[in-house]
């Protein structure tokens, strides 16, 4: 073993560039993934410089912290199992079955995911809140009360159910209808055939995508801020509390690695014991089969319940743009531009300050993580699998957590970049960089390696191969990781709302103190505007990766 | 221009995979010179290092020891984009998002070689590869044989001081195989670039090449031309891998004349075995000849195949045991039947002795 990393060494050493690189990169997870978290974890020993245990024995006294505990995990729960099984649901008829406006549906169901993080929240306020159109306009119930478990998981499973779906899509669309043909060909009825074959093929991806809405869920912010209400304590929302109300930055960072236990614990199962026992039946080309295994009847029922989804999804937003137009929600209805306006003079340079953070944040976050997972999966260095575990680290460290942390971190020498545009900008590449990681990974392990090799043979150096070969192969992962950048730089709010600042300020804050304040017309405003600029940037970055790799769409892997 | 390639005791071994298996020794104490504008072809089973050293001439993997020369030029610390070694892949490996000519000048562009003369180099190798009107085509669509010709064009348009190939007929149907083999020896021929090319296909080492090495287990167990190979293969396994073989006992005897059962060759063996010594021998199936006339030795048939150009006998030989007859031109002749008792003729120059080890 010594031997070999002795060797990886030495051909490093003839490649300066890589060598650089290799470096830089190992330096940066140090300091902006793994530090913070550390000044996370010793600060929640400290209290006031010295260290203690004091912390954590508040943890187990105090009711209310015993309570946000038990709450945040019992919402992350159920909104795992309901998440999964409407992305299970809608997965298997969006993939599986030969259903009309499959496209659209598809679409709609995963809209909720580039929305700002307040549009579920603020629409089941419309919806169902004090003067809510359902309860009190509709129903005229006058003390229905939308806040506490009920309100965050209902506003939580709309926005992660996608999540689920997304996934769960790619693991049923890999399971060959030919295996359930198969068992139906050896005489077994749909239901067996279905819980026979198709349910056990896909359990560890159902389990894989329960672990993902639960850390989703776990780490949430904006849900529980503003569904939870002052007799439903919750983690993220509680460690917020903690040092913006009471200026308590260990008793903080104490709740922040409570909130973590659990969030790293299942990426961990996740990641090391799940992702191996993914069954995957590569045949070489998609089939194209449509399931057997569902009666006439359970099709048009399961089918019913996605467009169920879809329409609850064009209510919310439906709702959101009622809102943004209109006087006062509940009261007057009257059409008006004056949210609209109130975002564009008094609010404007919180949109102009979000839109340069997330431009300059989307292209390095990009890139980085297309050079990263072109590293790990092509090139041999010593400490591969510490920076390919740092990298995507970050995936599992709750906003809330990486936020208190970077306060820690950079509040003081040696570095100093509290206020500064600079740190949000850190805190976004490295945050949102593991999924560009993880799909360029995915992309380039089924891409034949001699191909790199043949253009380093012609004399391409490292640096021209990934450019001239590397990148272009692997676009559809440059694309998601580049706009996975952007919609999350856009549409983030738990870990920057600990770093901005006057002169740096976010949407989505301001999103938060307007529906803190009550004008939920403006907080659907700002919320309009998130959504129409994140499908610009989508499409402008399309055209960009599209242009890039011209020839790549002729060929097909 | 083109320069010859020196190999002193390579040797390759890769670490285990994982904790409970052993580590690989996939090249051992390799040596090897290829003469300038040399072709020579590396055969053996899969797995018997020869895509491993030809890796190793490439860049693409370490050497644990030894060394590797262009010329006098030491090779070891030069990276693989440095090394002017240029190869035709197995997979072919052509870039999928540029069409054929910017796959062919992929190489030229990151030289700092004017466009025009680039393009001229580049316009000349596809004519060279009969690929002239095919430069703006992708790469899917294209056939085999065509991908094939453009990995071929793109190794050869850098003008390299060696070319490389690994396996690049086999992922070809037979006659396409049979065409290109043709192509790429007339094409080495004419360009003149120390070639190494790696098969594990017999006739395509034996059809290309100046010389074969035929490796097996990390070790050369023999470097010649391709008819020394065939003819007198110094162990078992070459035999056995070069063609196919009939193994039978033999006694030397008088002047180093060899006896085989009844039947005493003529010809003395020209070896040194001691008379009297028991050795095995090593006969060709072609140097059988069945004939329903009186011969030296006699046999059985057991098994009767028609192949066309030859026919293909099992006959059980009295004194010897089962040996493997191709009969040629069985059309003049017609097939001789299952349990026909034969005569067996040997050609002169038949035997040749082989050892079980190296």
């Amino acid at each position: 073993m010594k031997s070999d990393s002795r060797m990886s060494l030495r051909i490093l050493a003839r490649d300066p560039i890589l060598l650089a690189l290799v470096f830089v990169i190992f330096v940066s997870i140090a300091l902006f993934v793994v530090y913070p978290l550390v000044m996370v974890f010793l600060a929640s020993f400290q209290v006031r410089g010295d260290w203690t245990l004091d912390n954590y024995g508040l943890m187990v006294e105090r009711r209310l912290y015993r309570t946000a505990l038990w709450n945040s995990l019992s919402v992350g729960a159920v909104v795992g199992i309901l998440g999964v099984v409407i992305g299970y649901v809608a997965a298997f008829v969006l993939t599986r079955l030969d259903v009309p406006f499959r496209r659209t549906l598809h679409y709609l169901t995963i809209l909720p995911i580039i929305s700002p993080p307040f549009v579920s929240a603020v629409s089941i306020l419309f919806l169902f809140g004090f003067n809510g159109l359902i309860t009190r306009q509709m129903l005229g119930l006058q003390d229905f009360n939308i806040y506490g478990f009920h309100g965050v998981v209902w506003s939580q499973v709309f926005t992660f159910a996608p999540i689920a779906y997304l996934s769960l899509r790619g693991v049923l669309a890999s399971i060959s209808p030919t295996l359930e043909d198969a068992a139906l060909n050896m005489g077994a009825s749909r239901w067996q055939t279905f819980w026979k074959v198709t349910f056990p093929l896909s359990l560890p991806g159902v389990a894989s995508a329960f672990l993902i809405v639960f850390i989703e869920s776990m780490a949430d912010f904006g849900n529980p801020l503003v569904l939870a209400g002052a007799a439903f304590p919750m983690l993220a929302p509680q460690a917020y509390l903690e040092i913006t109300g009471s200026f308590n930055l260990s008793r903080g960072a104490t709740l922040a690695v409570i909130l973590l236990l659990p969030s790293l614990t299942a990426f961990a199962i996740q990641r090391y014991y799940l992702s191996k026992r993914q069954y995957i039946t590569v045949t070489g080309k998609p089939s194209t089969s449509t399931s057997k295994i569902v009666s006439p009847a359970m099709k048009w029922l399961l089918y019913s319940f996605v467009v169920l989804f879809g329409l609850i999804v064009v209510l919310f937003y439906g709702v959101i743009v009622v809102g943004a137009l209109t006087q006062v929600w509940g009261f007057n209805y009257t059409f008006t531009l004056d949210h609209f306006a109130y975002v564009f003079q008094v609010g404007f340079k919180t949109v102009t300050d979000t839109l340069i953070i997330a431009i300059i944040s989307t292209p390095v976050s990009g890139l980085l993580g297309m050079i990263i997972a072109f590293l790990i999966v092509r090139r041999q260095f010593p400490g591969k699998s510490a920076m390919e575990f740092g990298s995507i680290l970050s995936y599992a460290v709750p906003g809330t957590v990486v936020g208190i942390g970077y306060i820690l971190a950079f509040n003081g020498p040696p570095i100093i970049l509290t206020g500064t545009l600079i740190i949000l900008v850190l805190a976004f590449v490295f945050r949102y960089v593991p999924v560009g990681i993880q799909s360029g990974i995915a992309i380039l392990r089924q891409i034949d390696p001699s191909i790199e090799e043949a253009a380093q043979n012609l004399g391409a150096s490292t640096l021209q191969t990934f450019r001239k070969v590397t990148l272009p192969l692997i676009a559809p992962a440059f694309f998601t990781g580049l706009v996975y950048a952007f919609v999350r730089a856009m549409t983030a709010i738990s870990a920057a709302i600990f770093l901005v600042s006057a002169n740096w300020n976010l949407m989505t804050v301001q999103i938060l103190n307007q529906v803190g304040s009550g004008r939920l017309g403006v907080a659907a405003a700002y919320s309009i505007l998130v959504i129409v600029i994140v499908l610009a940037a989508i499409g402008l970055i399309g055209l960009f990766v599209g242009r890039m790799t011209r020839h790549s769409s002729m060929v097909r892997f | 221009m083109s320069q010859p390639v020196k190999i002193k005791g390579l040797n390759k071994v890769f670490p285990a995979a994982d904790q409970k298996g052993s580590e690989v020794h996939a090249v051992r104490d390799v040596n090897l010179f290829v003469e300038p504008g040399e072709l020579v072809t590396l055969l053996g089973p899969s797995g018997c290092g020869k895509t491993t050293l030809l890796r190793m001439i490439a860049g693409f993997e370490e050497p644990s020891s030894g060394e590797i020369y262009f010329g006098d030029r030491l090779m070891n610390n030069v990276p693989a984009n440095g090394r002017d070694a240029t190869m035709v892949f197995q997979s072919y490996a052509i870039f999928p998002h540029l069409d054929v000519f910017d796959n062919v000048g992929f190489g030229l562009q990151l030289k700092s070689i004017s466009r025009s003369e680039t393009n001229q180099r580049i316009e000349r190798v596809l004519e060279l590869t009969g690929l002239t009107g095919m430069a703006r085509r992708a790469p899917s669509q294209l056939s085999g044989g065509q991908q094939q010709r453009v990995a071929l064009a793109r190794a050869i348009v850098m003008e390299p001081q060696v070319l490389l190939f690994d396996e690049p007929l086999s992922n070809l149907d037979a006659k396409l195989r049979d065409q290109m083999r043709v192509e790429i020896r007339d094409l080495q021929q004419r360009v003149g670039i120390t070639s190494l090319y790696v098969t594990h296909d017999q006739i395509e080492a034996m059809s290309i090449s100046d010389r074969i090495v035929v490796m097996n287990g990390g070790i050369i167990e023999q470097i010649g031309t391709p008819s020394e190979v065939y003819a007198r293969p110094a162990s078992r396994f070459v035999a056995d891998f070069v063609g196919r073989s009939n193994f039978l006992p033999a006694i030397v005897g008088d002047g180093g004349k060899l006896q085989i059962g009844a039947a005493h060759l003529d010809n003395p063996y020209p070896g040194d075995a001691a008379r009297g010594e028991r050795v095995t021998v090593l006969i060709r199936p072609e140097a059988l000849h069945l004939t329903r006339d009186v011969a030296a030795l006699r046999g059985r048939i057991l098994r009767a195949m028609f192949l066309g150009a030859t026919a293909e006998y099992l006959v059980d030989v009295e004194g010897i045991g089962e040996v493997i007859v191709d009969q040629a031109n069985p059309g003049a002749e017609g097939l001789f039947q299952v349990g026909e008792t034969m005569g067996v003729n040997l050609a002169p120059n038949a035997a040749h002795i082989v050892s079980d080890t190296v």
